[in-house]
């Protein structure tokens, strides 16, 4: 499996099924879902297939898949948002794919934290939704990305046991 | 040709969720009603009723779920608005009608529009992939769904944490089954079409 080109497209495709696929509605018009999971897997399974500008394979995989993910499901109006939140959560999850110990968990909490800041702005520009809304979702969205660094992070290991035949 | 058909289904797209998304028609649910009516007759007549129906039921737990949340928020006074069912209901219904509008509109765009694109012949490729991607994968997500639910390592434990255990393995398999599956499909579309490119280009010579 060395084709990044291949896995990248398949990894899109991945993001954006598996974001649609399980959804709970929030108060601002959003909703939480396990797609965060497949990001950070996404920004790790690319950062083990390229050398050079991880980041941004990772960011495409995120960035494009989730953002996919809600013109599909209808939730149009936050896919500009979506893909650079995401996009931000998928590079750094491919940055820290290239990094051992303490730094490879920095970067993926600061994916995390780099995602939440991004729905926070987004979402307090928006039209009907403003800081109210924005605020009402900060725990959600701390769940989700709390829930993508583990997830994501286990799912990976459980790949590279499976795919690479290595321990994570 | 191929430019202006895919800016006109781009447009639609633009209008129909700028119109009803979060337009000035967002709050009008006869209007929503109606739309949701129209795209429905529409993805039935382009496919089959069959077909229609069983997307239809797709978003059913999505839909059940936005009700709970709704009931739960309106009971709640919520951000002191007391306005959550109306909104619930209006996105019961723009949800589904949304999906159906898309898959409609966006079926109108064939491989060979792709093909016919101003692009070089590797983005041409890329795009096809996805799309062929997309399709397979939606196919197999409710199989590998269907077969982790009955798969015994998986099987869910008393308690809560067993549930959460159950249910984190779940989607840990579902995404890694889906990628493993996606990325043997697409390396062989990929592999098919550029044998099938070099196999036209020496025809051609």
């Amino acid at each position: 499996m060395r084709n990044a080109r291949v896995a990248l497209i398949a990894l899109i495709a991945v993001v954006a099924l598996i974001t649609f696929f399980v959804r709970i509605p929030l108060p601002s018009r959003g909703y939480l879902n396990i797609g965060d999971v497949a990001v950070v897997f996404a920004g790790l399974v690319l950062s083990s297939l390229v050398q050079k500008r991880g980041f941004w394979w990772g960011a495409a995989a995120g960035g494009l898949g989730s953002a996919l993910a809600d013109v599909i499901g209808g939730y149009l109006i936050f896919a500009p948002v979506t893909l650079v939140a995401k996009g931000l959560e998928g590079g750094c999850a491919a940055l820290a794919g290239r990094r051992q110990g303490l730094p490879h968990w920095a970067w993926l909490v600061i994916g995390g934290a780099l995602m939440m800041a991004a729905y926070f702005v987004g979402e307090w520009l928006m039209p009907n939704i403003g800081l109210q809304g924005a605020v009402s979702e900060l725990v959600p969205n701390l769940i989700q990305a709390a829930s993508g660094v583990i997830g994501g992070r286990l799912t990976f290991a459980a790949y590279q046991r499976l795919v690479e035949g290595t321990r994570a | 040709m191929v430019v202006i058909k895919l800016v006109a289904i781009l447009a639609a797209i633009i209008a129909y969720f700028g119109l009803l998304g979060f337009g000035p028609w967002y709050r009008q649910l006869p209007v929503q009603l109606a739309a949701l009516a129209a795209v429905v007759v529409w993805d039935a007549l382009r496919r089959s009723w069959r077909e229609t129906l069983g997307l239809l039921k797709g978003t059913l737990p999505f839909i059940a779920s936005l009700l709970f949340f709704g009931v739960i928020f309106q009971l709640a006074r919520l951000q002191g608005r007391t306005d959550w069912l109306h909104d619930t209901l209006i996105k019961c219904v723009i949800f589904p009608s949304s999906l159906v509008f898309l898959r409609a509109i966006l079926s109108y765009i064939t491989y060979l529009d792709i093909l016919a694109l101003p692009l070089s012949m590797d983005r041409r490729f890329d795009l096809i992939t996805v799309k062929a991607a997309f399709q397979k994968g939606g196919q197999a997500l409710g199989r590998f769904t269907w077969y982790l639910e009955g798969y015994p390592y998986l099987a869910a434990e008393p308690g809560w944490r067993g549930a959460l255990r159950h249910q984190a393995a779940k989607y840990a398999s579902l995404i890694l089954s889906l990628y493993l599956f996606l990325y043997e499909e697409t390396e062989h579309a990929y592999l098919l079409l550029q044998n099938r490119y070099r196999h036209l280009q020496e025809g051609s010579q």
